[in-house]
């Protein structure tokens, strides 16, 4: 039955609270189109080209199943579309099926448009007739019909109009052409100017039609008002709980009427069977009985809802009360449960084949095909090259690679402007203008520092890869190449016990794993996607691409002539990515057979026909869905985690930070797993991808090659020896980090209880184990360093002094070589500047971004042939006179007697507020490097390297 | 401090230590706890489930079978009986021990319980078949009557296990047994498999084994002692009687018989097939995707591309290109279209392309259309 126009405009408003229920936003609208079709029938497009750019996206609530809605107007009415997820039938077996006929029935649309592929006809048919069966308000839009043509199928539309009974509307909706059509006949349907005549299954089975004889009469005279019975009846034998839900607390019987009241009576009901829906099979609650009695909870007051939906019109008398509505509700699902024992088990194969049976009948009426042979079939030639035996891995690989050399060369520059932008300018204006403000230092600390430079650095780092390698990707899945990948690989992924859509969702992973994770859910086997969710992280994530190429440069590069290092470490790299794969094979094929043995598996992929990439849809889509929405979720992970890892590094608890708290702790089981403290710490309150907001302490990080680090403690009086064993734990076998560790703390215990002179000397460490120590006099307002004095009265400085926890320890060993022996890792690393095509500052950031410990610490076993420290040629690399002065200049003051304080730092920007440009170095204070300079203040501070051997002296006046 | 590789070896021992000790469900810890807890009630509950499976099947109830079916001494047996006679759930008459109404809901209950589960495990997980009724027999126990109302929701109130036996309602409502043993039907006979017994595993993966399932149709062709011979979607199989007794069996007419079929794993590339049936092996979200795709009798299927590893092969079903793997294609009952329509149809595969899978016969005349 057909509606006026009179009563829907109130039933728009009235059906709100319902619709909200279903997650659609309550705007003004005056008739609500719902898109129905199956997946590639271009059913975005339509929603696209009916609506223009007003939309926005979500998800169903409760699901994760994508909703985008929008609207458009026409002879001054609002039509609102909802674009429902693509779905072969309505038969409610997955969450997209479950959605869309949840809309269909209950979010009770004016008009249901469904999308139809004229290439796969009989197909998408089938899913017509079943929404046919559901609702009358039905417009079908015949799309890509010139795919049809292309392909020598031609549809009349006529005839198809008349075998449905409803409006059939051909379109292209790429081009438009057919959109005002579709409109028109929208609106028409809409406002009841045309009443469709659906057509229905005239029989079903046998068997199911001697069911329905007795059940339908029923449904029919408990809710007369019902247009669907027979298909309700049938949904009742085929028990389907949500169905049966809205049977249980009449809320069925209300599905057609306009009443306000009842609409809300619907709602609260809604809320209450949703719930019980929605909850898991162990955990849910019996659900009819929740449902019922949430309805007699809402509703218990009709009248009083009733009268606040309607403005104070009375209750409509024909609807029976609660009561007996659910003791009717009750009879009908008795006798649908009896009934169901004497059906055969698959009379819903019989079902589908009538569906089907009749599409197909449809379809042969209404098409012809065949209609020009084609001497060149395209689809054909390309499923043949491209799954061919020999040339399918090739191509695949080929164009995979040209992805992310477009990926990793483009994002280059937009990249470092980003980093320029946000870090270098950026920061310091809100670090200025915190100042103005007055704001305290921790406060401008905890927001500028921590929040802001992790978030600024995620933003630079993440979003040019990902503005770039989505939109490529998202190319090559519209021209529907990457389906035929999946297909190709399959066989190798199916022996890992993995689905062959994971190679999609693994090469998404190549561009971002947060985006790999959550392109997933085109993997309907719930196995194949938790193990495709699991082994995501073995693909390198573009964020790690840099780290890969820098190890490769350094160790695999450096092995063989220079004209072939280029060529060699590009090679490793790909073997490392390669490795990654090989990983994710074997990782999968274990968890198939171990944790995840026993899960479900189902496998079915379809291959789209090609289809010429649109650029500028793809841009905006891919944009917007995907670039913005993960680097919202990491921005998301990422302010909070800057504050936390500020805050951890610089609220002390007596006399050391948390993080130091943390990591003296966390030690004894961090060297239980091969790893320490502060990488623990590193795990805990940050992950890879927020190492950015270490970066700008990289440079100070330091490590000693264990050759030269015996024990650095072993000459320290009884006293601090005993200290640091006791601190640290007795001397290392051999074990690198742990010597520095103890290292650092002899430095922090010899500072307290002996002559630093003494620890140095007695390793005849030279004088280039650089302890520029500065403090500020006090009289001329400047900084002095002095390295060898100690005892100075403790600083005061003007912001509290900001640590990394992971630095500390660490940062002041380091030990002497020569300029020579530390050219060749120099010239590595020209090498990568040069290979992997970034900026140098881009380049360090990625470095200092995606440096944790461990990975220094290999470095520095792997340095230790070379003799050398590579945190030094870091830091001796043009590189590091790209970052700002402000971040490289680290004051450091001495430890006082009268405190066990660690290092502190200031930052030269401090020196610069309080109006110090230069520093006074005294005499004999760095001997190996600035002791051959004359006493006196070294005038630009923003070329002096001070922890490092090579501090630029020429710069000392 | 120890040598660090020493230390990983201490932590590596210990780790391994404590998953083997507290690892859920599979530990020693939450065994032994499982175990304390439960077998008291287990007895008592399986006590129940075999009187009212005797009463199902109308046999008997008595000490021996009781002491036979739990494995347990007899003496135990009297126990139990005694203490459920106490509880009011069994009436013990001489021999003979009969359930009460409170005990035949509360055995009913548990069999809701186990047979919910089955149907669990074969529909939405990939656990194998002589597994089911092992982990069924744990779960029965431990599931509430609101978990199985909220498992028999998710999977559609099915009406009957996987191995064709129905589940009681909650209500605690069962349809009467019928059909009768494979051994007692005439031979040449066709019926249709109602029932697998699932106990004792052995037997049950034998008859799993020979490719049989609930709703299946056989042939009975010949019953000796020795062995009983059937004939299955035209492949025959030899069964043991031990396990043919096994197999409950309705008699079917001729007419509804499956004869020899072939599957679409058979296809070889440009082959075509009708669509003769889904085979019962393909249950649950699996059966329905291939439903909806247009997997019905009926309709016309060609294997149009080989992927590259030759395994997953895309099939032109109705008009659009879907890959199967080869298992699950073989579940995909067919009967071939014959050579020289192949033939025939090759010559027109442009058209069949992207054609909208119809039969052969009923094309639309070409002319007068535009194109």
């Amino acid at each position: 039955m057909a509606r006026t126009a009179a009563p829907c405009h109130g039933c728009a408003a009235n059906r709100e609270e319902a619709l909200v229920q279903l997650g659609i936003s309550p705007d003004r609208f005056d008739y609500l189109v719902a898109l129905a079709g199956n997946p590639n029938t271009g059913k975005s497009t339509v929603f696209n080209a009916l609506t223009g750019l007003r939309q926005h996206t979500g998800n169903w609530p409760g699901k994760t199943v994508a909703r985008a809605e929008g609207t458009y107007g026409e002879d001054e009415d609002r039509f609102k579309v909802v674009d429902l997820p693509g779905t072969y039938s309505l038969q409610a077996g997955s969450p997209d099926e479950e959605v869309a006929r949840d809309f269909v029935l209950f979010g009770r649309p004016d008009v249901t448009v469904v999308v139809v592929d004229a290439t796969r006809l009989e197909r998408n048919l089938n899913l017509v007739l079943q929404i046919l069966e559901i609702t009358d308000r039905v417009v079908v839009c015949l799309n890509l019909m010139d795919e049809a043509r292309r392909h020598g199928i031609a549809v009349d539309e006529r005839k198809l109009e008349k075998e449905l009974g409803v409006p059939v509307i051909p379109s292209v909706a790429r081009s438009g052409t057919g959109i005002p059509e579709l409109r028109d006949a929208i609106r028409r349907v809409a406002t009841g100017e045309i009443t469709p005549e659906p057509f229905r299954i005239a029989e079903y089975p046998s068997e199911v039609e001697r069911a329905l004889t007795e059940l339908v009469p029923l449904v029919q005279d408990a809710y007369p008002e019902l247009p669907n019975a027979r298909w309700v009846s049938l949904r009742l034998l085929n028990a389907d709980q949500r169905v049966a839900d809205a049977v249980r607390s009449g809320e069925i019987g209300l599905l057609d009427s306009d009443d306000a009241a009842l609409a809300v009576a619907w709602s609260s009901g809604r809320g209450g069977a949703s719930r019980a829906s929605t909850a898991g099979p162990l955990a849910g609650p019996a659900t009819g009985h929740v449902s019922r009695e949430r309805h007699a909870l809402d509703t218990g007051g009709p009248e009083l809802q009733g009268s606040q939906g309607s403005g104070g019109v009375a209750v409509a008398e024909p609807f029976p009360a609660v009561d007996s509505l659910e003791a009717v509700g009750r009879v009908v699902l008795d006798r649908a449960a009896a009934l169901r024992w004497k059906l055969s088990p698959d009379f819903h194969d019989a079902l589908m084949g009538r569906f089907y049976e009749a599409a197909h009948a449809i379809a042969d009426r209404s098409s012809a095909v065949g209609l020009r042979k084609a001497k060149f079939d395209l689809d054909r030639t390309l499923d043949r090259l491209l799954t061919n035996r020999w040339l399918g891995y090739p191509v695949m690989l080929f164009m995979l690679a040209a992805v992310f050399w477009i990926t990793i060369s483009g994002a280059n520059v937009p990249s470092g402007l980003l980093a320029t932008l946000l870090i270098d300018n950026v920061h310091p204006m809100l670090l200025s203008f915190g100042a103005g403000l007055g704001l305290p230092g921790w406060l401008s600390g905890l927001l500028f520092d921590g929040v802001y430079l992790a978030t600024a650095w995620v933003v630079a780092v993440m979003l040019p890869p990902m503005a770039i390698f989505f939109p490529l990707f998202t190319l090559l899945e519209d021209f529907g190449y990457l389906p035929r990948v999946a297909f190709n690989l399959d066989s190798l992924f199916r022996r890992a016990g993995a689905h062959g859509k994971q190679a999609l969702t693994m090469c998404m992973g190549f561009g971002c794993n947060a985006a790999g994770v959550v392109s997933t859910r085109v993997i309907d086997s719930p196995r194949e996607r938790l193990i495709a969710i699991i082994t995501n992280n073995f693909s390198l994530c573009n964020g790690r691409w840099p780290t890969q190429i820098l190890l490769a440069t350094i160790f695999v590069g450096a092995l063989v002539p220079a004209h072939l290092a280029g060529l060699v470490s590009a090679t490793a790299v790909v073997g490392v990515a390669l490795l990654g794969v090989f990983a994710m094979f074997v990782a999968s094929w274990l968890l198939s057979r171990t944790m995840l043995r026993g899960e479900a598996t189902t496998f079915s992929l379809e291959l789209p026909p090609y289809r010429p990439p649109r650029l500028l849809q793809t841009l905006y889509t891919s944009i917007i869905d995907r670039t913005l929405i993960v680097l919202w979720r990491a921005v998301v992970f990422a302010a909070p985690a800057g504050a936390v890892i500020w805050l951890v590094s610089n609220i002390s608890v007596g006399n050391a930070s948390l993080a130091e708290h943390f990591i003296s702790w966390a030690n004894p089981f961090g060297i239980l797993l091969g790893l320490n403290g502060v990488i623990l710490l590193a795990y805990v309150v940050s992950d890879c991808r927020l190492d950015g907001a270490h970066r700008h302490q990289r440079h100070v990080v330091q490590l000693a090659p264990q050759s030269v680090l015996h024990d650095p403690v072993h000459d320290l009086p009884g006293d601090g020896k005993r200290e640091v064993d006791r601190r640290i734990g007795p001397p290392p076998a051999g074990h690198g980090l742990h010597a520095v560790l103890r290292g650092g703390a002899g430095m922090a215990l010899g500072g307290l209880r002996a002559p630093r002179r003494q620890l140095f000397d007695s390793h005849q460490l030279p004088g280039d184990l650089i302890h520029c120590f500065v403090e500020r006099d006090p009289q001329r307002g400047v900084y002095r360093t002095d390295g060898r004095q100690r005892g100075r009265a403790a600083v005061e400085h003007s912001r509290p002094p900001h640590r990394r926890p992971e630095l500390q320890l660490i940062e002041r060993v380091t030990f002497p070589h020569g300029q020579r022996e530390i050219e060749p890792l120099r010239d590595a690393l020209d090498q990568l500047g040069q290979a992997s095509q970034l900026r140098p500052n881009v380049l360090c950031g990625r470095l200092g971004l995606h440096l944790p410990l461990q990975f220094l610490r290999f470095l520095e076993q792997a340095t230790e042939p070379y003799g050398q420290s590579p945190a030094l040629a870091f830091s001796q690399h043009p590189c590091l006179g790209s970052i700002p002065a402000s971040d490289r200049f680290r004051v450091r003051r001495d430890y006082s007697p009268t405190s066990a304080t660690a290092t502190r730092r200031l930052r030269g920007r401090v020196s610069k507020s309080s109006r110090t440009t230069c520093c006074h170095v005294p005499s004999g204070t760095c001997p190996s490097t600035i002791g051959s300079a004359s006493e006196g203040p070294i005038k630009q501070a923003r070329t002096w390297l001070c922890p490092l051997s090579s501090c630029q002296v020429s710069s000392c006046s | 401090m120890v040598h660090p590789g020493i230390a990983l070896l201490i932590f590596a021992v210990v780790v391994t230590l404590l998953v083997v000790l507290f690892w859920p469900t599979r530990g020693l810890v939450p065994r032994l706890a499982r175990y304390r807890r439960v077998t008291d009630r287990v007895l008592a509950e399986d006590t129940l489930k075999h009187l009212y499976n005797c009463e199902y099947a109308g046999t008997p109830a008595t000490e021996e079978s009781l002491a036979g079916a739990l494995e347990t001494s007899r003496h135990e047996a009297v126990g139990l009986l005694n203490r459920l006679q106490e509880l009011e759930f069994v009436q013990v008459e001489g021999e003979r021990a009969t359930l009460t109404d409170e005990g035949r809901r509360y055995a009913l209950r548990v069999l809701r319980s186990h047979r919910l589960w089955e149907t669990y495990l074969a529909e939405r997980t990939g656990v194998a078949p002589s597994e089911w009724h092992a982990q069924a027999d744990r779960k029965e126990h431990v599931l509430t009557g609101e978990e199985a109302e909220g498992l028999a929701s998710r999977l559609g109130y099915p009406l009957y296990d996987p191995h064709g036996d129905p589940i009681p309602t909650a209500a605690g409502r069962v349809p009467p047994a019928r059909g009768m043993q494979l051994t007692a039907i005439e031979p040449g006979q066709a019926a249709r498999i109602i029932h697998l017994e699932d106990e004792p595993a052995q037997l049950f993966e034998a008859i799993v084994g020979a490719g049989l399932g609930p709703l299946m149709s056989i042939r009975l062709l010949e019953a000796t002692p020795s062995a009983v011979r059937v004939e299955a979607q035209g492949v025959e199989h030899v069964l043991d009687p031990a396990v043919a007794s096994r197999i409950t069996v309705e008699p079917v007419d001729e007419e509804t018989a499956e004869g020899p079929t072939e599957t679409l794993a058979d296809l070889d590339e440009g082959e075509r097939g009708w669509v003769v049936g889904i085979s019962r092996l393909c249950q649950g979200p699996a059966r329905r995707r291939l439903l909806d795709l247009g997997v019905v009798p009926g309709t016309l299927v060609r294997a149009e591309l080989m992927s590259t590893g030759g395994d997953p092969v895309a099939y032109r079903i109705r008009g659009a290109l879907i890959a199967l793997r080869d298992d699950q294609a073989s579940l995909v009952r067919i009967e071939r279209v014959p050579a020289d329509e192949q033939a025939a149809a090759s010559d027109r595969h442009a058209a069949d392309a992207v054609g909208i899978g119809s039969s052969e016969s009923d094309r639309l005349p070409l002319e007068g259309r535009d194109g």
